[in-house]
Order: structure tokens, then C-alpha cells, then sequence
């Protein structure tokens, strides 16, 4: 099989079409027209993206709700800096918290349940002040490929974008090959968003099946991998991430849950708040630390314990769950009659995650004249989600529009070069006669991570993750094969999986200190006190194929 | 392996090939297959999604939830 070649010239094109890139196509259609704008998305706009079958909550702040309770938007800022660390550019959250409130009200008009039952059903849970708004988010992928094609905004579904069309200083467009479609799509844009999610799969899941993860595992940090190799800057990549949940059956939504964790005698493990609504404040909060404490200690396994929890708040969270994209759990409990309220369910520490990517100012420009970015492809901040979403993926549409009205396509025979290599790298792939199955490429991607840029880490062991990932991507890059353009469109993954490991692994080597947040750790074994001069945020790119470090305090409030 | 597709109930619409994020299913002479049964993660979308209520999960045996009665550690 080879590839048909499609070459493609759109004003705006948007990779990606989770919640980032559904606002950000929606909202350059009406600055510069929808037959100008082109979102590409390689799994179906209708149900992609981390939010694929629902997000229960928003934090949001919603002033007609919150400056009668006294609650200002400083102080959800705060609570954001509280809750994820120092190392947030604080201007970018100031901007999602003062403009969703206008996501939010054009959401609802288009039909979005933003309010359950006519109201504005803010909860704190495990956070710190309530602006976690808790909505029935379940299908708002369909909603927003419903308004995708009210719009007529063109997209074209089951197309993976390869990399970046970078001419000279700027990025003009973008590379791709079709899923289904044996097409090689060259696409020139004025302007290009990228909106493909977070990172998932770095590492090894803690089930050896592959596909278990607690986020979306389609989102394999392609964004962050195609930007990093066109130059731009990527921030937060040496920190890691962890989140809690069901053991084996993993899934995302831990906030949901309305029980107490406790170890296996029946002791809490976090802090208990008793004489609270339980629908609006979690009652039990741990973090990843005390869990793994708890086994240690020879205290495990730790539990949801959901035997006090009345019937009306097993039923909310139950109804919060199916809205978290958990219906295939809730399921499975109902159909082996496993009521959690009658039997404690085994919760657990998930494998680590990057919370991290490419740095935008706040209305999304990269650092790359013609390429934008939001949602959890950036690395500004590390807990934008569906807000962040929402938000900046709408400011990125209205900055790319706005490029796009002064700003030329890019010439064709300055990038052929570039372009006809990667063709030929994925015909190679497609035709080889014997070869390595991504799956290969992948494992020892994550075995890499895993044994040279997980928990433990110093200088010599860095090095030589380095080394190794290097090794494995340049023998994979000579050996990869696939059998069909699925198995292509993993290949793409892995070979990106493996550009984010490496940038992981410099920036560990370059912070040469160690710091805790709640869900967060960086520990260097040869560095492990905090170093106060390291209180900023690293950013990476690479300059003539180089790595270039730059250190510079989080932006406040502008 | 997972989804299962009851065939008594499908009608062959495609909708869990057309909206599959993982991309497991294909048509194979105008009725869904699941091609790649090792990739589904269980996001619900065929589940739900699916206008007949055809597609059930079996849930791998590495993800085996495991839940524990009143008692159990103290036996």
C-alpha cells in the first residue's frame, strides 16, 4: 500500500477536535467565515478527545453565583496555585476564570445543560472553594459536532496529522495521513491551531493492557511531539503527574466518588469532613502520597468505603459517574450486582502523567508566528481541562482568525523537501516486508521512561534514558512496519510518545533540585532539597535541532 | 472480547464504526467487526451511542475490579 497524495489550502486549520478545538474552529468561523476554517481530527469529532463521553464538572466562576456567596476570582486563582503548585503562569488561569463565564452562557444557548434542574450546581468536592460547576456533560461531544454542523464548519474525521509544515520562522500548515483513507494530506494554513489533548501512555499503565488508562489513551501527546520538533516552546515536562482511582478498572473521576477511603481495617487515610453535603463536598480527601503510604505501612489495600452513604447521594454519584465518561464501570458494578455501598471497592495509585506542553500567551499564541494552541495540549498551567478548554480554545480561534486576515499560505516548493520525506517514511512503514510493530516501539518507549524518567531519577540515570530513547527511536525510525494505516496511525504515536520522553528527560536534567505538590512530584535523588533560584518555570525548545533552556518566573495577573 | 455486538439486535447502521475514538471496528460486508478488540478502552461511546442497545463489554480479566464485603479483612 502507498499513499495518495491530497494537498489541501484552508485560512485556518485546527488539529484536533476535542473541546479545545471545537471552540477554537467555532469560534474562527464567525471572525473569519466557516468555508475558511478546517478542523482535522483522527477519531470522530463526535465522541473524541478526553471529554469522549463526558466531563461532570467545570470550574468556572460565575459571578450572578459567587459574588453573593463573597467569592472573588482571585481567589479561584489561588486556589489553582494552591492546589498545582507555584509553577503556573497566572495570567492564563485569570483569563479562563473571567471569560467562561461567556463560554458558558453561549454553551447554553446552543443547548448545553450548563445548569441541572435551572441552576447553577457548583460543588467544591476535593477542592478548595466551590467553582467545580457539576453538569450532565456526558454527551457535550455531540453537542458540539452538532453545532460543528449547524455552523457548516468543514471537518474532516479519521485523519491523523503527522507533524508541522514549519517555512523559515513561521508554521504553515500541517502533515497527515489518513486512518481509513490510504491519503497523504499536505495541508497549507495561514494559521493552525493545535488542540490534541494531554499525554497518556508515557509510561507503562499499571495493568500490562495497554489500552486501561484513566484518560483518553488516543491522546498521545502529538501536539506537544510535532511543536517540540518545529521549535516552539514546551514547558512542564519534567514534573509528573498522579491521579487515584478504581484499581484495574481505571477510570478518571475520582472527585465523583461520595465515600470514605480507608485502609483495610477500616481506617480513613486522608482528611474527613463529617456533617457536609456530600453531593457538594467530597468527604474523603487523600492524595496519591498517603495512598502509596498506606501500602507501605502494611495498611493495604486501600478502599472506597460507600457503606454510609445515603441512597439520594448514591444515586447523584451514580449520576455524576455516567456524566465523567464512567458508564462502562457503572455497568459492569450493575451487572455483577456489585452495589458499592455493599462492597468496598479497591481504589488505586494510576501511572504517572504529564501535566505539560506548549507555552501560549493569553489569546494562545505559541511562540511560533502561525501556530496556536489550548486546551491540554499547553503548558502554562497544570489543571485547564474542560475550562481551559473551553476558554482558551475560543481565544485561540479569534488570535488564528485574526493572523490569518495578514498573513500569506506558504510556498509549497520551500517545504517539499520536508514534506516528501515524511511520505516516504510512512510509505516505508507501509510497505516494508518484515519490521517492528508499534507495539514494540511503544513498550520500549515506556520501559525506557519507566526505568531511566519515572520516580527515580538523577543525572547519570538521565543521561542514559537519553541515550536509550534516542537509540530506540532512531532503530525504530529503520525498522517500524505497519500492516495497515491503523497500525500507521500508531506508529505516528509511538515515534511522538518518544519526542515527549526525551523532552521529559532534559528538562529533569536541568532542574537540578526536588519539589512536591499535591498530585505532583519531581524528585532528583543527586538534588533532593528544593532550590528556592528554581522556583520558575523551564521552558524547552529546540533551536537548529538543539535544546535550548530558558528559566522565567510565572507570569502574574496582567 | 470487548464490545460484544449482539446480532440479533444489529442493524448494520455503522454508527459504533463511524464514532469509535479508538477505532477498533470495521465494516466487513456492511456489518461491524471488532478488529481490535485489545484497543477498546471502555469509554461507553458504542454503548451508548448504539441505537439498538447491541453492543455489550466483556470486560478483560486484567481489569477485574476487585470490591471486598463487610468483614472480609477481618475474617
Amino acid at each position: 500500500m502507498k499513499l495518495d497524495q491530497e494537498i489541501i489550502k484552508v485560512e485556518i486549520l485546527v488539529i484536533g477536535g476535542g473541546l479545545a478545538g471545537c471552540m477554537a474552529a467555532i469560534r474562527a468561523s464567525e471572525v473569519c467565515g466557516s468555508e475558511n476554517v478546517l478542523l482535522v481530527e483522527k477519531a470522530n469529532v463526535q465522541r473524541s478527545g478526553n471529554a469522549a463521553t463526558g466531563v461532570d464538572h467545570t470550574w468556572s466562576y460565575m459571578p450572578e453565583y459567587h459574588e453573593p456567596l463573597g467569592f472573588t476570582v482571585e481567589q479561584l486563582v489561588e486556589d489553582h496555585v494552591q492546589a498545582m503548585g507555584n509553577l503556573q503562569d497566572r495570567d492564563i488561569i485569570n483569563t479562563i476564570a473571567t471569560t467562561i463565564k461567556d463560554r458558558l452562557m453561549d454553551m447554553e444557548t446552543w443547548g448545553f445543560p450548563v445548569r441541572t434542574d435551572g441552576e447553577w450546581n457548583y460543588v467544591k468536592k476535593i477542592h478548595r472553594v466551590p467553582t467545580f460547576l457539576h453538569w450532565a456533560g456526558r454527551d457535550q461531544k455531540v453537542l458540539f459536532a452538532r453545532q460543528m454542523a449547524k455552523r457548516n464548519i468543514p471537518v474532516l474525521n479519521r485523519v491523523v496529522i503527522a507533524d508541522l509544515i514549519r517555512e523559515k520562522n513561521r508554521v504553515a500548515g500541517a502533515v497527515g495521513v489518513g486512518v481509513r483513507e490510504s491519503k497523504f494530506y499536505t495541508i497549507l494554513a495561514k494559521s493552525t491551531v493545535m488542540t490534541t489533548g494531554g499525554i497518556a501512555r508515557l509510561f507503562p499503565g499499571p495493568t500490562s493492557w495497554e489500552f486501561n488508562r484513566a484518560t483518553h489513551p488516543q491522546c498521545t501527546g502529538d501536539g506537544v511531539a510535532m511543536a517540540y520538533r518545529a521549535g516552539a516552546e514546551i514547558s512542564g515536562m519534567e514534573f509528573l503527574y498522579l491521579h487515584t482511582g478504581p484499581k484495574n478498572f481505571h477510570k478518571k473521576g475520582r472527585g465523583s466518588w461520595i465515600g470514605i477511603t480507608e485502609d483495610a481495617h477500616g481506617v480513613p487515610i486522608g482528611r474527613v469532613s463529617e456533617g457536609v453535603d456530600r453531593k457538594k463536598i467530597s468527604i474523603s480527601v487523600e492524595s496519591p502520597g498517603d495512598m502509596r503510604r498506606i501500602y507501605e505501612e502494611g495498611r493495604g489495600p486501600v478502599l472506597m468505603n460507600c457503606s454510609e452513604t445515603p441512597d439520594e447521594d448514591m444515586d447523584y454519584m451514580k449520576w455524576a459517574l455516567m456524566n465523567e465518561g464512567n458508564v462502562a464501570l457503572l455497568r459492569y458494578l450493575e451487572e455483577r450486582k456489585m452495589d458499592p455501598k455493599k462492597y468496598r471497592v479497591e481504589f488505586s495509585v494510576y501511572e504517572p502523567e504529564l501535566r505539560a506542553g506548549i507555552m501560549i500567551d493569553t489569546k494562545g499564541a505559541s511562540s511560533l508566528p502561525g501556530l496556536f494552541a489550548a486546551g491540554d495540549t499547553i503548558g502554562n498551567i497544570k489543571r485547564g481541562v474542560s475550562p481551559g478548554a473551553f476558554a482558551m480554545g475560543w481565544l485561540a480561534g479569534e488570535s488564528a482568525a485574526d493572523h490569518a486576515k495578514d498573513e500569506s499560505f506558504g510556498e509549497l516548493k520551500n517545504v517539499r523537501d520536508a514534506i516528501g520525506e515524511k511520505r516516504a517514511l510512512f510509505d516505508t512503514f507501509l510497505t516494508r516486508e518484515t519490521g517492528a510493530s508499534w507495539r514494540e516501539a511503544l513498550v520500549a518507549c515506556q520501559d525506557t521512561m519507566k526505568g531511566y524518567g519515572g520516580s527515580v531519577r538523577y543525572a547519570s540515570l538521565l543521561r542514559a534514558g537519553l541515550a536509550q530513547m534516542q537509540r530506540v527511536r532512531r532503530n525504530a525510525m529503520d525498522s517500524l512496519k505497519a500492516k495497515d494505516l491503523h497500525e500507521l496511525m500508531h506508529c505516528i504515536s509511538a515515534l511522538n510518545l518518544m519526542h515527549v520522553g526525551e523532552s521529559s528527560m532534559l528538562c529533569a536534567l536541568e532542574r537540578k533540585e526536588s519539589r512536591k505538590t499535591l498530585r505532583e512530584n519531581f524528585i532528583r535523588v543527586d538534588y533532593p532539597e528544593e532550590n528556592r533560584e528554581m522556583d520558575k518555570m523551564l521552558i524547552l525548545s529546540l533551536i537548529d535541532g538543539k535544546p535550548f533552556f530558558q528559566w522565567r518566573d510565572p507570569r502574574p495577573v496582567s | 472480547m470487548p464490545p460484544v455486538i449482539d446480532r440479533e439486535r444489529c442493524t448494520s447502521c455503522g454508527v459504533c464504526e463511524d464514532i469509535c475514538p479508538g477505532d477498533i471496528f470495521k465494516m466487513d460486508d456492511d456489518h461491524p467487526e471488532v478488529h481490535y478488540p485489545e484497543e477498546c478502552f471502555h469509554c461507553g461511546a458504542c454503548l451508548i451511542d448504539c441505537p439498538e442497545e447491541a453492543v455489550s463489554y466483556r470486560i478483560p480479566l486484567p481489569m477485574l475490579l476487585p470490591v471486598y464485603e463487610k468483614g472480609f479483612f477481618e475474617k
